[in-house]
């Protein structure tokens, strides 16, 4: 089967009168990670409960594995696993009865690679009671409660929250190794944007329940450059600019900038004055996501 | 069937603590029927009442928490992304909630057969009556729980229902009574709801599919309170219509007293019961409930029941020390005879009256003329007190007074009151301030009546003729 894990039309979810998600389009391609990220509020998390059938959209479609959202069943969550910052784990069980009980419910649950994932998280033997866990590590026992079925599809939502650094890396390298061996196809929500950059293929922004960005990170980070120019000294002041200069700060002679349509500085050079001299940077997700976030 | 008994497991160590408080308190609640037979018979009967008021409350409470455990509401539920089939989980639930009734019908099974000595049909009998109305509102409690996202929501819900339901049924139905209505809706819609729940999570196929059932089960069998309405027949006697019983006999034979009778089946009734409980209701509170009654079906076309019920030493024993009146449930309905008062004179000696007349005694070989002067007198006062029933409702009083002799006092203290629910059962108090003489020659009684009513209280006394008991006891209790 090689249909595309996640393919999002029109989606449109209304909580009352409140667009949470309005007309969203977006595919997830095999064995990619697509990460969504976007201000509180801008419809990320709604957009994955639809996706696994948690809520239904108010228009528009979901096709996850082949089959709308809609009809997604108890079977199909034996290939999807959904963890989210919000979901509530049986607390009055301890780690190990987690364990042996997610175990009864997947057939392909694979006890190796579930005691190999215990090790690396930390979690072996632990008879502990999940209500009684810090919060990554019960992010940690329901990510390999996820995991350990080998899921065609993991949907994440916010992972990384409140998790520490060294969770954060470990978490991040596991999924990073399943996606590389496995070929799994991932969907993440975070706010953590350099996580995202280390693990998402693509990102797609949201802001106000819409897509204001849907692209590869390689192809972001190509178009996004910061921008240092320093004037020729008998240049008049520029009052407008072109639309993809964002952040455009003039200090005298200097000018600084940030460019959405990155090609080349050759062709940046057409757009300022003569004699200019430019050098552009590189930008990490971070600032690129901060800027457009800033700029809209 | 291995994730059943995973999401088995896991409600029960979830729940481990609410269950055996479950346990605990259906434990304690028959354990304390054990000593109903004490003294503080009253205070003994509201512990238990109290205690079965606790377990009524509680098993709604654990049936939300238990179903809310994986509900059906909401986009958190752990479940709803995990590849759980809601019929297993349904499976779960019902195979936990059905558990809980176990203990229940356990402590009443053993409690019956300890108590009241029944045979283990009788006591068999007393528990699928006992534990089958808490098995039919376990649907409606789960469907509450199914639909709404969190306890306090859903015990809100369940409390707003029981309101409504009550203030409908107070504005709507005439009769007040609520026990028409048939169990097969009422367990039927819930339960269809609840899967239809479970398996969509939409609300409005869960109201349409419990309509679906509503309808379904009205049209195979027309719901009561209003079932004799829609079939054209007659209307449902009064709530306080009486059952008149005739052909009453009431025999000694050896240790037992054996009471039998009969009475018109109002047309439009139809009694499929083979038993039928038989309650006795102390004067100063509580009831003691007789299990061996038999109720057979005397020949449809005369339409006439014919009753019978034995009382033996364990139930003689039972209401050996108190005085009350014996209440037939008639079809375990609203219909209530109440001819026949069992009156304890000790622990050996009693006697039945049967409306106003005394039907049959036990006397111990050394009866004394004490007992039979008391037989004498209730008899008489029975009497007055049935005529004084005619003019009031309200209270009867009766002082008896022995002439050239030492004083005696009865009274007969008749409470007819009537609630919803209940008859109030009548009340007869024999009191003795001094012993009796020894001898009943010549013995004359003048009893004086007063009839309190609403509005007027009106004394007049009547003479009772001389009448003469001599001799052993037993001869003069022939005389009765």
């Amino acid at each position: 089967m090689n249909e595309t894990p996640v393919i999002i039309e029109n989606l449109r979810r209304r909580y009352g009168r409140l667009d949470a998600v309005s007309g969203l389009s977006l595919t997830v391609p095999r064995g990619s990670i697509l990460a969504l990220v976007g201000p509180n509020g801008a419809g990320k998390t709604t957009t994955l409960k639809v996706t696994v059938n948690l809520l239904r959209p108010s228009a528009g479609r979901a096709t996850v594995l082949g089959k709308d959202s809609r009809r997604l069943n108890w079977r199909d969550f034996q290939r999807i696993g959904y963890v989210s910052e919000n979901q509530r784990l049986p607390e009055f069980m301890t780690v190990r009865q987690f364990l042996n009980f997610c175990q009864t419910l997947y057939p392909a649950w694979d006890a190796a690679f579930a005691g190999e994932l215990r090790r690396q998280f930390d979690l072996a033997d632990d008879d502990r009671l999940l209500g009684h866990l810090s919060r990554g590590m019960r992010m940690k026992a329901a990510l390999l409660s996820s995991l350990a079925y080998r899921p065609r599809l993991l949907v994440l939502d916010e992972p990384f929250s409140g998790l520490d650094a060294v969770v954060r890396e470990e978490v991040s390298r596991a999924i990073l190794q399943f996606v590389r061996d496995e070929d799994w196809t991932i969907l993440i929500t975070s706010h953590d944007i350099d996580e995202i950059e280390r693990l998402a293929d693509r990102v797609a922004i949201m802001r106000e329940g819409a897509l204001t960005v849907n692209e590869s990170v390689e192809s972001l980070q190509a178009r996004f450059r910061r921008v240092q120019v320093t004037l020729p000294a008998a240049a008049p002041l520029t009052v407008g600019w072109p639309r993809e200069f964002l952040r455009v700060e003039q200090n005298g002679a200097r000018l600084a900038f940030i460019t959405s349509a990155y090609e080349s500085d050759e062709k940046l050079r057409t757009a300022l004055p003569a004699n200019s001299q430019v050098e552009s940077l590189t930008m990490p997700l971070r600032e690129i996501y901060i800027a457009l976030n800033q700029t809209n | 069937m291995n994730i059943i008994i995973e999401l088995l497991k896991k409600d029960l160590l979830k729940f481990r603590w609410l269950l055996l408080l479950w346990l605990a308190l259906i434990v304690t609640w028959h354990a304390a029927l054990f000593v109903l037979n004490a003294e503080n018979f009253k205070t003994v009967y509201a512990s238990v009442s109290v205690l079965q008021v606790l377990a009524i409350l509680f098993l709604p409470v654990l049936t939300l928490l238990v179903v809310q455990a994986d509900a059906a509401a909401g986009g958190t539920a752990f479940w709803l992304t995990r590849p759980l089939p809601p019929w297993k989980i349904l499976a779960s639930k019902t195979l936990l909630l059905l558990s809980l009734m176990v203990p229940l019908a356990v402590a009443v099974f053993i409690s019956t057969m300890a108590l009241f000595q029944s045979s283990a049909a009788d006591a068999w009998h007393k528990t699928l009556n006992t534990v089958q109305l808490w098995f039919w509102l376990m649907p409606l409690y789960a469907l509450v729980a199914a639909v709404t996202r969190n306890f306090s929501v859903a015990f809100g819900t369940l409390l707003a229902l029981i309101v409504a339901f009550f203030a409908s049924a107070t504005i709507f139905s005439e009769n007040r009574i609520y026990f028409y209505l048939w169990w097969v809706p009422i367990a039927a819609v819930p339960l269809t709801g609840v899967i239809v729940q479970y398996y969509t999570r939409r609300a409005w196929l869960t109201v349409s599919g419990c309509v679906l059932a509503a309808v379904i089960t009205t049209v195979v069998h027309p719901p009561s309170p209003f079932p004799e309405k829609q079939r054209g027949v007659e209307k449902e006697p009064e709530f306080a219509e009486q059952i008149a019983v005739k052909n009453i006999s009431v025999n000694a034979r050896d240790e037992n007293v054996i009471v039998s009778g009969e009475f018109d089946m109002p047309e439009h009734r139809e009694f499929e019961w083979k038993n039928f409980p038989l309650t006795f209701n102390a004067a100063n509170g509580g009831a003691v409930t007789l299990l061996n009654a038999r109720i057979s079906m005397h020949g449809q076309r005369e339409k006439i029941m014919k009753f019978s019920f034995t009382l033996r030493p364990v139930e003689l024993k039972r209401l050996g020390k108190k005085s009350g009146t014996l209440r037939i449930h008639v079809g375990g309905r609203f219909f209530h005879y109440e001819p026949l008062t069992v009156v304890p004179l000790d622990g050996k000696r009693w006697m039945v009256v049967e409306g106003t007349r005394i039907t049959a005694a036990r006397l111990s070989d050394d009866a004394d003329v004490d007992t039979v002067a008391r037989l004498l007198f209730f008899g008489a006062l029975t009497d007055i007190v049935a005529r004084a029933r005619e003019e009031t409702h309200l209270y009867q009083y009766a002082l008896c007074r022995a002439d050239d002799g030492p004083e005696i006092t009865l009274q007969a203290h008749a409470g007819y009151g009537m609630s919803d629910f209940t008859l109030c059962a009548q009340l007869f108090q024999l009191r003795t301030r001094e012993p009796l003489p020894q001898t009943l020659d010549d013995y004359s009684v003048r009893i004086s009546r007063r009839v309190y009513n609403r509005k007027e209280i009106s004394g007049t006394t009547i003479e009772i003729p001389h009448f003469t008991a001599s001799g052993t006891a037993p001869a003069a209790a022939e005389k009765l």
